[in-house]
């Protein structure tokens, strides 16, 4: 039963990548000037872009073009980099450490943490804490992600230079375990500041989700058994209230990749947020729009997961499918 | 308000005994009054039904009893003694230590009261391991067990099953096997049968039947429709406006009702008519009043003395009314 659902979402996933994929092939269609210059580059030799059109077969009909297109997209070929004169999967597989390091780091302190305080707070609903982490959930995903970590800079790597101002190491990075502490050491500013702002978000969701899961009847019947309110809370509402968790945390994956575009260029990061603007500064559109159809994957990828786990989470989903 | 002589009776029988019951809800800066002296007893090994149409206070009553009713529901005045103990003043470990191991509770709509991410058995295992200090391999054989008394099908089965997979007969056959895993003297059961097919009613009415005739255990049945209880039921108390009506025992209520509401009830049951239609005409302004009898605005027999409250009137030494049209027979 799983099994098929899991199967019915990997096709579902992959759908959506191809419309993605199909969507790229289009904004090159229409972007004006010839796309074999754009993908060569604008100092490309007449026998290089021959070459490419040939390569690319822009010599042929759309519809073939498109199916070429498609099955170099599909066998991993993004085309090359102008700026890099590389592959665009080898530039995007070179920054991908970085990215995958801040992005996780911060998404599991925001979940992780988010939970927690949701918990903290609805355990005694309108008291003290309850009231404190409410507004300072509130604040904290108000505030503009740039702000933030421009404040952070000024107040934590400049007035107070406790912290770098940026970058993933030292210039001249030390050897052995104090080379991992030196990543630790510049990656604090901007998991901080890239997890404090969806931090809030999860704060506000938990408390809500077991707020409205102890006014359930189950909870009624929990509480009629003579189960304590923790009790309820652990064995019951928890588990209740992380599934528009796990939902929200699959879909705001792209608004994390928007945060982390920021994030990244305040920090100087050297990840796929610094890589994508640098792209879009120096015209280099296979490389812009191969970070494009791999965003669409990690999107799809995490979208795919999030849905997993609510099938996991929660039987209903799971018998929708059909056994 | 005094004792009325039903109460002071086979106090050693007595299990439950609710005495001058009032309860309010604050909605706003209002307060809105629920349940205004209710007074009644449950011996043990009997059935007594509450029957009163919607928003005649017989679930805030039943909610009462172990303390279960919503934040801002607030318990004025009153005595609810079980065994002899008052659990208006029980502390909440009190009441924990007694909800689901002293008394059970099965509800309308049975599916909503089961949680939808957990196995239907091991609901049921849950409260006999918080209340009984066995294993969790054991109270699964146990919680079996139940099921399969519960007249469950396939109880290895249906066990691992989750609530959406249940039919609603079905739910509620493990709704009641978690309120009495735990051999509970009190079953209080509000409206187990309401949006249940009629022959899935009947079998779930028969069951209860059977855990009062086989158990002795003692049951608070609440419902608005009298020929539900018709059946089951020692003891009938009927409810309108948060206020008792009339209480007598089951045959003396069915072949001489006292009460013109008690009337309309029965006459309802017998046309298949839901008094619950009715709760949509209810005068709001009566739950507030509380002067004078609150059927007065529907009662045929209505007259000038009906403008004070009605005392209670002690037909015989087994059934009391409030009504002035038997103010001469007391």
């Amino acid at each position: 039963m799983i099994w098929r659902f899991i199967i019915k979402r990997v096709a579902l996933s992959f759908i959506t990548v191809l419309t993605v994929v199909l969507l790229s092939f289009m904004i090159i269609k229409l972007a004006p000037g010839d796309p074999a210059v754009l993908l060569a580059g604008a100092g490309a030799t007449p026998e290089y872009l021959k070459a490419v059109r040939e390569a690319y077969g822009l010599n042929l009909p759309i519809t073939q073009q498109l199916t070429i297109y498609l099955t170099s997209v599909l066998t991993g070929n993004l085309g090359h980099s102008i700026t890099y004169s590389r592959t665009v999967i080898d530039v995007i597989l070179g920054r991908l450490i970085p990215t995958v390091l801040l992005a996780t780091t911060s998404s599991i302190i925001a979940i992780a943490g988010g939970i927690f305080l949701g918990l903290f707070s609805a355990a005694k609903p309108n008291s003290l804490r309850d009231e404190l982490i409410n507004i300072s959930s509130l604040v904290l995903f108000s505030i503009p992600v740039f702000w933030l970590g421009l404040f952070m800079i000024l107040a934590f790597a400049v007035n107070i230079p406790l912290f770098p101002t940026g970058g993933m190491a030292s210039t001249t990075p030390p050897t052995g375990l104090y080379a991992i502490l030196d990543v630790v050491w510049h990656m604090v500013l901007p998991v901080a500041t890239l997890s404090a702002v969806f931090f809030g978000i999860y704060a506000r969701l938990t408390r809500g989700g077991l707020l409205q899961a102890l006014s359930m009847n189950y909870s009624v019947a929990a509480r009629a058994k003579g189960l304590s309110e923790r009790e309820i809370l652990y064995h019951h509402a928890l588990r209740n209230s992380l599934l528009p968790i796990i939902s929200l945390a699959g879909t705001q994956i792209n608004l994390i990749i928007g945060a982390l575009v920021l994030v990244e260029n305040i920090f100087s990061w050297p990840g796929l947020g610094t890589l994508i603007v640098q792209g879009f500064l120096h015209r280099d559109y296979p490389l812009t729009t191969g970070l494009l159809i791999f965003f669409a994957i990690i999107t799809a990828l995490m979208n795919l997961f999030a849905d997993i786990l609510n099938a996991i989470v929660d039987p209903r989903i799971r018998s929708s499918v059909g056994e | 308000m005094t004792l009325t002589m039903i109460e002071r009776k086979n106090s050693s029988k007595l299990l439950l005994s609710v005495q001058n019951l009032k309860i309010q809800y604050r909605k706003k800066n209002e307060y809105i009054e629920a349940v205004e002296d209710v007074s009644f007893n449950i011996d043990r090994g009997k059935v007594v039904a509450l029957v009163g149409e919607s928003g005649s206070g017989k679930t805030t009553t039943a909610l009462a009893i172990p303390n279960l009713l919503p934040a801002n529901a607030i318990i004025k005045e009153g005595v609810i003694l079980y065994k002899g103990k008052n659990l208006i003043q029980a502390t909440h470990e009190e009441l924990r230590a007694i909800r689901g191991k002293e008394i059970g509770m099965v509800f309308q709509d049975p599916t909503s009261f089961l949680d939808p991410l957990m196995r239907v058995g091991d609901q049921v295992a849950e409260v006999i391991v918080k209340h009984e200090s066995i294993k969790k391999k054991e109270a699964i054989l146990k919680a079996k067990n139940i099921l399969e008394k519960m007249r469950v099908t396939e109880p290895e089965r249906i066990y691992y099953y989750y609530p959406h997979q249940l039919s609603g007969g079905m739910a509620q056959r493990v709704v009641i096997g978690m309120a009495i895993a735990c051999q509970p003297s009190l079953l209080i059961a509000d409206e187990p049968t309401s949006n249940l097919d009629l022959t899935v009613q009947a079998q779930i009415l028969n069951l209860l039947k059977a855990l009062n005739h086989e158990l002795g255990m003692s049951i608070l049945l609440i419902s608005h429709d009298l020929g539900v209880v018709s059946g089951i039921a020692d003891r009938v108390v009927i409810m309108y406006a948060g206020r008792i009506m009339e209480e007598g025992d089951v045959h003396s209520i069915f072949k001489n009702p006292r009460h013109p509401y008690t009337r309309a009830l029965l006459v309802a049951s017998e046309l298949g008519e839901d008094m619950v239609k009715q709760q949509n005409d209810f005068p709001s302004d009566l739950l507030s009043s509380s002067s004078g009898c609150c059927y007065r605005h529907k009662c045929p027999y209505v007259m000038e003395r009906c403008k004070e409250n009605p005392i209670e009137i002690l037909l015989d030494q087994d059934s009391r009314v409030y009504c002035w049209l038997y103010s001469n027979e007391s």
